[in-house]
């Protein structure tokens, strides 16, 4: 499976994938707001700026944007990047699932999708706040995950 | 030869001397110093060069082996009488007692989540932090939000004779070392990250002088496994030819010269009481 359709199965389901997909392409090509997934949340939390979006997925909806879209959760603490990286865990039940984790929640992932943790964003972000207390985020925490050298 | 002892062991002239020699190598402006292996750290939790190193993979343990090598080495150009002392959490579970007394790593963050306000490592003045993805220049702990691992979840990774599984990473489901770093349950490195918190729960984890405790501790109890089911190299998986991973005869980055099969016997260089 590619990465795209291993997250669609994720959050929708496989079975329903491919409608989705269809209907979120349409969205696209009327209204590019549109496309904004429902989980995605903008708000105050412990008095800090809080902002994360899910990356955009399904066949319509890329190839209709004619750019290289959103392929990663993103998440921003006072307008400063948190970057979220995708970690492979054992699944409940035997496979594998994703979990997500970012550089001041390292060692705890949770898990995002549409279904039981359709807030798994907001509850990694949140986390993160609850760290930070009254510190921010700074350039090192944006800082992609992967090193090319 | 040291010997690495565990922290509620040591005398009171050995804490200081270990918090001595900590505290020399944060302040050498140049070449490895405390920082360098904080930023390496930081480098190495991902991939390099497409190849996982030091966590999410079967190096998991050797990296971080020579990792603490490196480190007690740089101790031991200002002391030569330190070794790293170890945090073992299945007996010592309390956030007022060892190692996180005042004459070793000091105590809990202010209000549970802010500043370390006790010991050598307490505000910016003593121990600044300075390469972190949080702004706060002192050492922060937020701890006990989760449960410590136990002596019976212990016991029962040890008792795991594979060393790792396929697919070799972080969801490998059979073999010991993810049990181990703790992405499979019952999970052991990664809960004492997050007991600790502050700190401690981010990628920069090096920041506070307990992560060496802990990591010490991991390898202590990587050695227990290797000495009821072998040091020899036959123990190391996987043995050649996997992609993305470090086998055991490829060089573990960013040191020169050293494979999983160099450091898999440590006795002749360090052992535990
Ligand atoms: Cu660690």
């Amino acid at each position: 499976m590619s990465t795209v359709s291993r997250r669609d199965a994720l959050r929708y389901g496989a079975a329903a994938a491919a409608v989705v997909a269809g209907v979120a392409g349409a969205q696209v090509l009327a209204t590019p707001a549109a496309a904004r997934d429902p989980r995605d949340f903008e708000m105050e939390y412990r008095g800090k700026k809080i902002k994360g979006t899910h990356p955009v997925t399904g066949v319509a909806a890329l190839s209709a944007r004619g750019q290289r879209p959103n392929r990663s959760h993103e998440v921003y603490i006072n307008g400063r990047k948190l970057s979220v990286m995708e970690i492979e865990l054992p699944a409940a039940g035997g496979g594998v699932t994703i979990g997500y984790i970012s550089a001041i929640n390292h060692y705890e992932p949770v898990l995002i999708d549409a279904d039981r943790n359709s807030n798994g964003l907001l509850k990694l972000t949140k986390r993160a706040v609850d760290v930070l207390g009254d510190t921010e985020l700074t350039a090192l925490a944006g800082a992609g995950h992967d090193h090319v050298r | 030869m040291g010997v690495r002892k565990s922290a509620r062991n040591l005398t009171s002239g050995e804490k200081a001397a270990f918090v001595a020699a900590v505290k020399r190598l944060k302040a050498q402006t140049t070449g490895r110093n405390y920082d360098w292996f904080v930023t390496t750290h930081m480098t190495y939790f991902a991939s390099v060069g497409g190849i996982q190193y030091a966590h999410r993979s079967p190096s998991f343990l050797p990296w971080h082996r020579q990792y603490l090598i490196e480190f007690e080495r740089a101790l031991q150009a200002f002391d030569a009488t330190v070794s790293i002392p170890y945090w073992d959490w299945t007996v010592d579970r309390s956030i007022t007692g060892a190692p996180f007394t005042a004459d070793l790593m000091g105590g809990n963050g202010s209000g549970g989540n802010g500043p370390v306000t006790t010991g050598p490592f307490a505000g910016s003045a003593n121990w600044r932090i300075t390469a972190s993805a949080s702004s706060s220049t002192s050492l922060r702990r937020a701890m006990g939000s989760n449960t410590l691992p136990t002596a019976a979840q212990v016991t029962s990774v040890l008792g795991i004779s594979a060393y790792d599984a396929a697919p070799w990473n972080s969801s490998a489901t059979s073999g010991m070392r993810n049990r181990m770093e703790g992405w499979q349950t019952p999970n052991l490195h990664n809960s004492a990250h997050v007991w600790v918190g502050g700190h401690m729960g981010q990628q920069d984890s090096p920041n506070d002088p307990v992560f060496w405790l802990h990591h010490c501790n991991i390898d202590r109890l990587w050695s227990q496994w290797q000495t009821r089911w072998g040091f020899d190299s036959s123990r190391y998986l996987p043995a050649a030819g996997t992609p993305g991973v470090v086998d055991l005869n490829e060089t573990m980055q960013p040191w020169t010269g050293v494979t999983p099969a160099t450091v898999l016997d440590h006795r002749n260089t360090y052992t535990y009481a």
